[in-house]
């Protein structure tokens, strides 16, 4: 299923290249291949971040839980997130 | 008659000459800064002298760029063939115009100002019009001087 | 363990409870405009990645005149990356501008600029004047036809100030015109001048508010607000805007790279249809608005000279309006407010659509 996803993502854009004119500076890399890395790595940066944000998301409710329980005082070290 | 006190104590004395001491020092040494960092100004050039040859024959109606000091000068050819000089920046934002001979019109796409053939600001922002020099052929070579000034051309 | 030794180094020299007091005694008020709280935070964090993506795009560039160009061109075209980091350098720049003028008119609209956090409000102010400028001369060093007019048009703009115009000018374009002299200056603002400044005033700008903390908006300020500690869940949250943001950001560079003119060239036409960058449109719109001249006085001028006086109106607004200042409702100034909003927003829209 990813795959045919990603290949879809690959062909749209190929497409989407030789059609466009070409700009009189080529402003990113121009081939096919290059592009197609390009906009692989920018899914799979927007995965992480979404992780990356759902993980911090659960550390803050955990967080909260915990200050609602009142054990705000055991929390010495949370400060410096590490 | 002999004051008792001294209407300025030592301190006060002391104090005012410390502080305006200390800012006419710091003056002294901004002074020179101020003095470089702020360019010299190059003035705009009186006369050049360009090759006749590049300029005259150009076609009827059309324009042709020539270095007026750092600036956009156009040699200017009417219908009527005359040869005329003109400061190719807009009076407005001294943006470079362009002339448009479908519409015998200078044209400034900064903001859209327009300007005739005689350099008169028509429609658009422009507050002045352009500056037109006085153009002379000598000896193949074609002079243009601001109006007024008397080109004296070194010899050799 | 030797992270233990390092910890004990350190803690045998300086006083860590001190600071881990500080930490716990941060906090955030909790309400329905929280929002606008998080809008410093980003700021800071897109100057960071301005900073850090300038740093990398400083290490190539090379201000001169015949050459300025074809090295932005050979940065994005033959550097690893490079194209990669001059679209982030400028987006990275238009949404920090956004953000700051967003972070300022919230300030203003919820008066959070009252006694006593007027040198917050004059800090930030001049930050975004700075951020503007920084804009400005960033703009011109791809020394491409549409920057070098716009920044002609600009200098020419500040040379329509009374009285200090001419020298204002002159001084930022490094002569009578723009040239490769202006390129230079520009090049020194936008990398050694304003990043100290800058540097200045965010160190200032956000001790001030760790010191007066958060401002509550004036209708808010009698009730009982839940305080939130600021480490970690405000961090945390600051953290996950800071992400999106910088998808967002990373997606925008890649799919729409900022284009690259022809070669400056004083002696050619201006190109047709010529803007300045977004940020400048509430500028250029009035400009448009007035007349060549107005009573044989050049329009130019006038225009100029009210923009002047609006924003030292706006720098100054902490001080005019003394109601805020002591707590009360201020109706004068939420229409001020309201005006400099309005105006700024309509101005920008017109800017894009014509």
């Amino acid at each position: 299923m990813i795959h045919l996803l990603f290949f879809a993502i690959f062909i749209f854009f190929i497409f989407s290249t030789c059609l466009c004119a070409k700009d009189e500076v080529p402003l990113l890399p121009e081939r096919p291949i290059d592009r197609y890395i390009i906009y692989e790595c920018l899914i799979f940066f927007w995965i992480f971040i979404l992780a990356l944000i759902m993980v911090i998301r659960m550390k803050l409710k955990e967080t909260e839980r915990l200050q609602q329980m009142g054990f705000d005082e055991e929390e010495e070290d949370v400060p410096f997130i590490d | 008659m002999k004051l008792r006190w001294p209407s300025v104590t030592r301190r006060e004395f002391l104090n005012t000459l410390f502080t305006g001491w200390f800012i006419a020092f710091f003056a002294a040494c901004i002074y020179p800064l101020l003095k470089f960092i702020y360019p010299n100004l190059e003035k705009e050039p009186d006369f050049v002298i360009l090759n006749a040859k590049d300029f005259l024959e150009i076609p009827n109606n059309s324009t042709k760029p020539f270095p007026w000091g750092g600036k956009l000068g156009l040699i200017f050819k009417k219908d009527d063939g005359t040869i005329h000089a003109l400061k190719g920046v807009c009076t407005h934002m001294e943006c470079n115009i362009m002339y448009k001979p479908e519409e015998r019109k200078f044209y400034c796409p900064c903001h859209k100002g327009y300007f005739d053939q005689d350099g008169k600001n028509i429609s658009g922002p422009p507050p002045r019009p352009l500056e037109f020099f006085e153009v002379r052929i000598e000896n193949e070579k074609l002079i243009v001087s601001k109006k007024g000034v008397k080109v004296e051309i070194p010899k050799g | 363990m030797r992270f233990q030794r390092v910890k004990k180094w350190v803690l045998e020299r300086y006083d860590s409870e001190a600071l881990r007091g500080l930490i716990k005694k941060k906090y955030v008020p909790s309400h329905k405009y929280e929002i606008f709280y998080y809008m410093g935070g980003l700021a800071l964090f897109l100057f960071f990645i301005q900073f850090l993506t300038g740093f990398a795009l400083a290490l190539y560039y090379v201000p001169h005149p015949e050459q300025a160009n074809k090295y932005v061109v050979d940065i994005v075209t033959k550097l690893n990356f490079g194209w990669l980091f001059r679209s982030l350098h400028h987006w990275g720049a238009q949404i920090l501008i956004g953000v700051l003028f967003f972070h300022c008119f919230s300030t203003l609209l919820l008066k959070s600029y009252r006694k006593p956090r007027e040198l917050l409000w004059i800090t930030g102010t001049i930050l975004l004047g700075i951020s503007i400028f920084f804009g400005l001369s960033g703009y011109l060093l791809v020394w491409d036809e549409r920057a070098f007019a716009a920044v002609r048009v600009a200098t020419g703009g500040a040379g329509s100030i009374p009285i200090i115009g001419q020298y204002l000018k002159a001084f930022l374009r490094g002569g009578n015109d723009v040239t490769g002299e202006t390129l230079a200056r520009f090049y020194a603002f936008h990398v050694s001048i304003l990043p100290f400044l800058t540097m200045i005033l965010i160190s200032l700008h956000v001790l001030l508010v760790q010191y007066h903390g958060l401002s509550v908006p004036l209708f808010l300020e009698g009730e009982k607000l839940r305080k939130v500690p600021f480490f970690p869940n405000v961090l945390y949250k600051d953290f996950m805007i800071w992400l999106f943001v910088l998808g967002v950001l990373v997606t925008i560079s890649v799919l729409a790279p900022p284009e690259i003119g022809k070669k400056a060239d004083p002696y050619a036409p201006t190109p047709e249809g010529i803007k300045p960058e977004w940020y400048f449109y509430f500028l250029f719109q009035t400009l448009k608005f007035f007349p060549g001249e107005i009573f044989g006085l050049s329009g130019e001028t006038i225009a100029v000279s009210l923009i002047t006086l609006a924003a030292i109106f706006f720098l100054a607004i902490p001080f005019f309006d003394r109601k805020s200042s002591r707590g009360e409702k201020s109706r004068t100034f939420t229409w001020v407010g309201v005006c400099y909003t309005v105006y700024f927003l309509v101005m920008t829209f017109l800017g894009f659509v014509t």
